[in-house]
């Protein structure tokens, strides 16, 4: 497991309020269920923010797809290996 | 109140406010609620709990989080998206609390802030703790 994923899967867990969600590189919105809405898309954004500490711009975030798409783009604004 | 916009607001900015918890809040907020629980209304038994009287509801306590965003940091425009909050230590009729809170980070992509919050009594012991995150309303951009 990348090393984004494994700091990627406790803020998932905890914006979407279920310990045993699995999230790999294939992961969407639409595989996530029904918690998955609006909201915890914004949370998480910020969640990963902190994480991580960086920045997002709307335009960077608003065509990402899977969470390989997320890592990919977290990857490029940190010195984290995807 | 207050009613900042996207651009006045920043990581560090904080605002506070003071109130005392009287018999009639815990009044009102059992009739709104109907939570019967004796902790909150019968003295003797909270005694018994090993309280020193019976202790103010912790959502009741934790309401005042919803004025800290509504009305003072970011105030007017806010939209409440979500509350995390722990409660340290029991509060009790007559307490002086202050409420403060202060913006720990943004969220750009979503305008979303979160707000680092406690809430401590008139001895300073913390007898809550908070993350609230908030959004702003677009369509109040505009007033």
């Amino acid at each position: 497991m990348s090393a984004i994923v494994q700091r990627l899967t406790p803020l998932f867990r905890d914006v979407l309020n279920d310990d045993h969600i699995v999230i790999t590189p294939d992961s969407n919105a639409q595989s996530m269920g029904p918690a998955y809405d609006s909201l915890a898309h914004i949370n998480i954004i910020s969640a990963i923010e902190q994480e991580f500490d960086i920045r997002f711009e709307f335009s960077e975030i608003v065509g990402l797809d899977t969470v390989g798409d997320m890592i990919a783009l977290i990857a490029r604004k940190t010195t984290v290996a995807a | 109140m207050n009613s900042y916009s996207w651009d006045q607001l920043h990581v560090g900015l904080a605002a506070d406010f003071d109130v005392t918890v009287d018999d009639e809040m815990m009044a009102r907020f059992f009739a709104t609620t109907g939570d019967a629980n004796p902790l909150h209304l019968d003295a003797e038994y909270a005694n018994g709990r090993g309280f020193r009287s019976r202790v103010v509801y912790g959502l009741l306590t934790a309401s005042f989080y919803s004025t800290l965003a509504g009305v003072h940091l970011p105030g007017r425009r806010c939209l409440l998206h979500g509350v995390k909050v722990d409660f340290n230590a029991p509060v009790y009729v007559g307490d002086r609390l202050r409420v403060r809170g202060q913006i720990a980070h943004l969220s750009e992509a979503y305008r979303q802030i979160e707000l680092a919050c406690d809430i401590t009594n008139q001895r300073a012991e913390v007898v809550s703790k908070a993350r609230l995150r908030c959004g702003l309303d677009p369509h109040e951009e505009r007033h």
